[in-house]
Formats: structure tokens, sequence, C-alpha cells
């Protein structure tokens, strides 16, 4: 008799644990969303957002890095940060323009003989296959010092920097043409396209812009 | 001057598009009184885009004929660009900023800053009036100009300065930024109808699709690269950060989802790529120059460490692998010319050293695999630490050297040697006894490892593989120095001997480090699936403090809980409630014994009913895999 009670007791006691916790569920919740101030969508925008540890990110953005130089790489939908690439400026902490290799490529991207150790990039490109993204590499334009760069995908790295002989500055780069045979870079302001002196009354005349297009080799980086 | 661009793809294939500005050819001069830049390059009501084929014109750059020589550089003149019908000029609303090729290439979008409509032309329009030699007339550098109207597919009313676009992967479906409007808007250029706007914070320019610019846009996110943050986030002083805006274009309205500070200079566009088409090494083949993806000619192996001297050149072939670089000390002279070559030896995932030579100015990050140089002049005496600068592993701190610069010309006198108290024959032998076992210890601990992994075929999974594969190179490493221990032992030298034992030690801990990771990760490949009860068990478990004594598989400063369930009779009943009031339980002998043996009690932890009926489900899935622990 007494065994049966017992029994009875215990199936009682499961049923209202199964009750309490699905409660207390709920109430976690509402408590994160009283204490921080969410309703019911900013719940939902940050569950679609939300890595939980070791979970990937869907996409990868290659974003310019504006006047650091640099190319900025981050994830979506996390939105969280994942590299900055040095590119037309000095990156310490990966070492670039402070080893004797990545200054070798530092150094492609003088204009004159002149160091430039800083770039302002506009626009990155991805390389095409067909049209659609092969994720091979990434080539970005530096708008103040007409010059593109070449990132290889296979280790984030920059490979190459190209400086346009005739544009004064550029901005209209870098666009993969669809099975990556051409990068186009076009100028910005117009400007002469020899290095020498030229009077603001010839800019009919002497002051050009122009479209460039950069043979560009899939298999290597040389453009 | 020109501005943005973009290449044709599909129907288009062949074809660029570019936009400029400053038709006017206006040159400014507010210090001579003349009105600024920005009146002048704008009076126009259109600017032109140029339409170019670059098919042609890269085979007309292959004639001589056709091309001339600036800064080494052939370019085009426009006469002959114009002469094989390889560009064209068609007006389009005045200052545009983005031009955006469809990704069936048959329609391009043009957006003036000035201007709130969107201009849609179509390429087969275009294409049929070059066939036709249909112009209007000609710009004053005899470039044939196509007509606006003829060209157009046609126009929309989006909003005030509207700037780029993006593609999604439903038919028409396009994003345009509004800058003014602070707006992103949807709409579709093939019907010419607004669908919906959203508002972002603040003052958007480009924006980012998912492959949004490619031939296979995937939809689901649009990115808002906004040019002004103001309020969005902790203020950090007069310079804000720009704040990237993540949307979510998934349904039928658009819904901002998150923001995102960036806070290293002014992004302008962004492109996205599927994860899943990058595939990046995580290694380099040994002595690899990462710069030119050859064989680096400083790659130095285990064994090939040297210092080589000629004449003011100093030549160093270091490698580095934890916890050491080889050398470890570097003495030039004053003046000397001095390269470092560096060889990463690591294979490991992620094992990445850092080396600088203090007060140098120089910095290298290598990765497993890489070979990189650092070059300086040794142009100040004195002694300066090298080191590792990535954390690498326990031993990290001791990763480093020394770099001496002497100055030739001075007689330097050596300081009196302090005398450090030596160890009897007695001690050396006894500490050499303790490292020695401590050895043979560890060796059982990495034997029963390895067999383990055999046991459950380890070589079936890629990522183990991987790992036990690092092990390896650690543990191959000890012979050597176990050959150099048992010949100083032999020498009498006990001192070495212990020094090479201890060597051998830290290669095997490194081992056991990898190997045990490799276990963990073969037990997640083989071992049942967790129920979500389960699952949660496991975590209660760990956030209950019940880790903190009882080790699965292992007696700790608890017993071992594998088959715990299988101890006693009603067993679930019985484990649940000694969790909910182990003092109850005390008395009875089997418990007893147990707090007479482990010198502890079971603590009440407080664990609601539910936390205790989810870590039964995890003791259930434990004994399920009970040979893997």
């Amino acid at each position: 008799m007494k065994s049966i009670n017992t029994f009875t007791t215990l199936c009682v006691a499961g049923a209202i644990a199964a009750t309490t916790s699905y409660a207390s569920g709920g109430s976690a919740l509402q408590k994160v969303m009283k204490d921080r101030g969410l309703n019911e969508k900013d719940v939902i925008r940050a569950a679609k957002t939300y890595n939980p540890s070791g979970v990937h990110d869907k996409y990868v953005v290659f974003s310019s890095g504006g006047q650091s130089g640099q190319v900025i790489v981050y994830g979506v939908p996390s939105m969280r940060l994942l590299k900055y690439i040095g590119v037309f400026t000095p990156e310490p902490w990966q070492g670039y323009g402070y080893d004797e290799e990545s200054k070798a490529v530092l150094a492609q991207g003088r204009i004159r003989g002149k160091d430039i150790t800083w770039g302002d990039t506009h626009h990155p490109g991805l390389s095409e296959t067909d049209g659609k993204y092969d994720g091979k590499w990434l080539a970005i334009n530096d708008k103040a010092n007409p010059r593109i760069a070449i990132i290889d995908l296979h280790d984030f790295e920059t490979k190459q920097i190209v400086v346009n002989p005739v544009f004064k500055s550029e901005h209209g780069g870098s666009f993969f043409t669809p099975n990556s045979e051409y990068i186009i870079e076009a100028a910005q302001y117009a400007a002469p396209f020899d290095n020498e002196y030229h009077s603001i009354e010839d800019y009919k005349e002497t002051f050009r812009g122009g479209v460039t297009l950069w043979k560009f080799d899939h298999k290597k980086v040389v453009l | 001057m020109q501005d943005l661009s973009d290449a044709g793809k599909g129907y288009s294939n062949g074809w660029g598009f570019t936009n400029s500005f400053n038709t006017e050819m206006y040159t400014g001069g507010i210090e001579e009184g003349l009105p600024p830049n920005e009146a002048g390059m704008s009076r126009n009501d259109t600017d032109f885009m140029h339409v170019y084929n670059w098919k042609k014109l890269a085979e007309l750059a292959k004639n001589k004929k056709n091309y001339k020589l600036v800064n080494g550089h052939k370019v085009i003149p426009i006469s002959v660009a114009v002469a094989n019908d390889a560009l064209f000029l068609i007006p389009e609303p005045k200052s545009p900023h983005g031009v955006d090729v469809s990704p069936d290439g048959k329609y391009i979008t043009v957006c003036g800053k000035l201007d709130t409509h969107a201009s849609v032309y179509s390429m087969e329009k275009i294409k049929a009036l070059i066939k036709k030699k249909d112009y209007l007339g000609k710009d004053p550098y005899g470039i044939n100009i196509l007509d606006m109207k003829k060209a157009l597919h046609g126009q929309v009313e989006l909003g005030l300065g509207p700037l780029h676009n993006q593609y999604s992967n439903v038919d028409g479906e396009i994003y345009t930024s509004l800058y003014v409007d602070s707006q992103v808007v949807k709409w579709n250029y093939k019907t010419l109808k607004v669908i919906d706007k959203i508002n972002v914070h603040y003052n958007i320019g480009h924006l980012c699709g998912m492959e949004g610019k490619s031939a296979d846009p995937q939809g689901d996110y649009i990115i808002a690269l906004n040019k002004l943050t103001i309020d969005r986030f902790v203020q950090v002083g007069p310079l804000h950060p720009q704040n990237h805006q993540l949307i979510d274009i998934s349904g039928k309205k658009m819904d901002m989802l998150v923001d995102m500070p960036l806070p290293l200079g002014e992004p302008h566009q962004a492109v996205a790529i599927r994860t899943s088409k990058l595939h990046t090494a995580v290694r380099y083949k040994m002595g690899t120059n990462t710069k030119t993806g050859k064989t680096h000619k400083g790659k130095t192996l285990a064994g090939q460490e040297r210092i080589e001297r000629k004449g003011n050149q100093v030549t160093v072939y270091a490698t580095l692998v934890r916890s050491h670089i080889n050398p470890e000390r570097i003495t030039v002279n004053l003046g000397d010319e001095v390269t470092i070559y560096m060889t990463n030896l690591e294979r490991a995932q992620d094992e990445t050293h850092g080396f600088t030579v203090d007060n140098y100015n120089v910095h290298a990050s290598l990765e497993p695999g890489e070979t990189s140089t650092v070059k300086f002049v040794a142009d100040r005496e004195g002694v300066f630490p090298y080191y590792c600068t990535e954390f690498c592993s326990a031993l990290h701190l001791e990763m480093m050297g020394y770099l001496m610069v002497k100055d030739p010309n001075k007689k330097y006198v050596s300081a009196t040697k302090l005398k450090m108290k030596t160890m009897t024959k007695a001690e050396l032998q006894a500490e050499y006894d303790k490292v020695v076992a401590v050895n043979a210890a560890t060796d059982a601990v990495i034997q029963s490892v390895v067999a383990f992994l055999k046991a459950n075929g380890f070589d079936k999974y890629p990522d183990v593989a991987n790992l036990v594969t690092d092990a390896f190179d650690q543990y191959g490493q000890i012979p050597a120095q176990k050959k150099k221990a048992d010949a100083a032992k032999k020498a009498g030298d006990m001192e070495k001997a212990i020094l090479f034992e201890g060597m051998i030690w830290q290669y095997m801990v490194k081992t056991a480090d990898v190997g045990i990771r490799a276990k963990d990760n073969l037990v997640k490949h083989i071992s049942t699936k967790q129920s979500a009860a389960a699952a949660r068990g496991d975590i209660a478990f760990d956030e209950g403090g019940c880790s903190g004594c009882h080790v699965v598989g292992k007696v700790s400063s608890g017993p071992d809980l594998t088959g715990v369930l299988g101890r006693h009779e009603n067993g679930e009943k019985w484990v649940a409630e000694f969790i909910k009031h182990p003092e109850k339980k005390f008395n009875e002998p089997y418990v007893k014994a147990m707090i007479d043996y482990f010198k502890l009690r079971m603590p009440n932890q407080h664990m609601s009913d539910a936390e205790i009926k989810d870590i039964v489900e995890y003791f259930k899935w434990i004994d399920e895999n009970a040979n893997l622990f």
C-alpha cells in the first residue's frame, strides 16, 4: 500500500517538475527582456544574428577600410569582425611592412620613387568565373594614389600592388570582368597623363580621364 | 572626370560602363573670385555614361599603331576607340554615382546624386542603336552620343540622393541607397515599381547584398554602409565610428536586424560571398615565402640552423617551434648588416609565432610553415632581447634569445662570476631519477590515448587525423633528445642529462596537449547523439558544479559516475534523490564508505527537479558510450 502511495506521489511530482521547467524557461527570457528593455521583435532579431560559440557565419564580407588603407573582414549575419588585412598601409600584427617580404609588396606601390604608406581603399572586387564569385582573389583600389592591390583568398594576404602609370587619382575600381580576364579601373579627377606641369587653361586639351584594363592572370598573381 | 564603373556580364559581356561628371569641364578658382567647383561642375542637367567594348579595346592594344605610350603605358586615344566602335556616350542624370549591371546583364541602373530618379538603361536598346548607328550627335572630342530616351528602359522616382544598387535572388528586385533620405529602397527595375523603404542611420553610401553584384545574387540580407553614426553608439569623442547595419530582406518588408560599429577608417564599399565558397589554408608548405608562394631562399629545417658571416654581412638561418627560437644567441659587431631568415616549423593549426628584436623596429608574423626575413643594421651597441610575440604555448615566455652587439674597437672586461651553489652527485642522481619517472608516467598517458585513437579508427575523421599528425610531430622529436640525454649521462654530465630529459618532458606535454584534443574530438564523432534532455543535463552537470569533483571516466575527488545508474536498486530514482537531498543518505552504508574514502561529502547543490531529470538523462548517455570515457 505504502509503495503504491509513493509511486503516485512521484508521478505528480514529475508532472509538476515538467510544468515548472517550462514556466521557468519562459520567465528567464522574460527577465532578460525586462532587464534590458527588449521587446519580442528585438529578441527575434537577436536570435537571427546570434552565433553560439563555434558556429560560423553563412557569409563573409570584405569591406574597404577607407583611410586605414586596409580591408576589413567580418561575418554575416553575426556582424562580428574576423580580420583586418594590411594592404596599402603597414600593419604590425601581421608583420606587414616590418619584414622584408611584405616590405617588398609595399614597395611595389611606390609612386615616382616615393613610398606612399597610406591609402584610401574604396571598392573591393571578388574574382569571377562565369560572372559568379569564385572565392579566389580580392582586388581593392586606392583612390588617393591610383593603385590596385590583389589579395589571395587562400591566405588573406596582400600579394601584389600595381600603380596606374598615367592616372593621378582614380575611383571606379576594382571591377572584374565575368571570367576575371581584366580588372577595370576608372580615373577620378582629370589630370595630365604625363608627369609634367600643364596650365589649368589647357584643361580641355591636356587634362584627361580614362579607364584602364588590367590584364589579370587568374592562376598567378601577375597583373 | 570618371566615377564608378561596372563590367557587363551575360547579355552585356564584353562591355564596360563608367559614369562621368563635370562634362561642363569647369575648373573652379575660388581664389580668383570664381564660383567654386561644386557649382560649376553640376551646372548641366546631364553628364555622360561611357559605354565601351573592352574586348575590342584589348584587341586594339595589340597593334602598335592603335596606341601611344605614356610613361611606358599603352594609351588608346579617343579617336581610335571611336573609329573602331569601341566607345559611346549616353546622357545620364547629373553628378551620377552608381552604375550597376543586372545579374543577367540586360539592364544597367544609374543613380544621380542630385536627381530623385533612378535611370534603367536597356542593353538590348543600346546594342540596337549602335548597330543602326543611330546617334544624337558627337561630343567635342568626337565621341558618338546615343539618345538617352531611346536607350532607357525607364526611370523611377525613388527619393532624395539615390547612390548605389544591389540585386537579390528575386527576379527584377533591386535595392538602392538614398543618401539624403537615409533610406534603403526596394523596387523592381523591370516593372519600375517601388516596393518598400526602410530608414537607416544615417546617410547611407554604398550598400552590400549577398553576392549582390554577381550573376548569382543570394538575397537574405542587405548591409547599409552609413556615412554618419551620430547617436547610434556610446560616444567616443568627436570622431565617430562608422555604422554598418544588417537588414533582413527575406520577408515582405525589410527588417533592420543589428548595427555594427567599424572603428578604423571610413569603409566605402563591401562585397559578400558565401563562406562555403572560400577555401583557405591553415598552413603553408614548409619554408614558403607567402608573398610569392615559392620556396623561400632562407628556408631552414631543424638541424640546419646556423649563423654565416661574410665581412660585415651576418646571415642567420633560424627556426621557431614551441617553445624556442634556434639560435638563442646572435652575436654581431657594431655596424654589421644583419639578415635573419626564420622558418616556423609548426604544422599545428593556429600555431603562429611572432618575432621581434627589441628596439630595432622589426616584426614578423610567421604562420605554420612560413619563412620570413627581418633585416637591419646593428647600429647600436648593447644587448637586445628577441622573443616570440604571439602567445604560442605554456612556455611562450621562455621563447626568447639575445642579440648581442659588440663594438670591435672596445675591450670588454668580464664581470666577476657569481658563485652558484652546486648540487651533490646524490642530489643530481635523485633529480634525474625523478625526471625520468615523470617522463615514464607521462608516456604511459600518451600511449593510452594513442591506443584509444587507434582502436576507434581516428584516421576516418580528417580533423582528428590532422591533430594526431601534429601530436606525432612533437612526439617524433623525443628520440633525438633521448640520445643526447643518454650520452650526457654516460659521460657523467648529470646536469645536462637532466636538462635533456626535461626537454623530453616538454615534447611529451605538447604531444599530450594535442593528443587529448584529438581524443575529445574523436569522442564527439563516434558517440551516440545526445538527446535534448541529455545535452541540457551535460550543461547542468558542469554549471551545477558536479564536474568540480566528478570526472567522467576517472576517479577524481569523487567517484567515477560511469555506470552510476546501475549501481543502485531503482538507480534513476536513487540518483535523483541523492542529488536533491544528499544529506538524507549519508548514513546508508555505501555512501558512508564513499565519504570515508574520499574524505568528502556530496554537497547539496540545490539543483531543480528539472535539472536533476536532465542530469539523469546525461548519465544514461554516458552509459551508452561508457567505452569511450
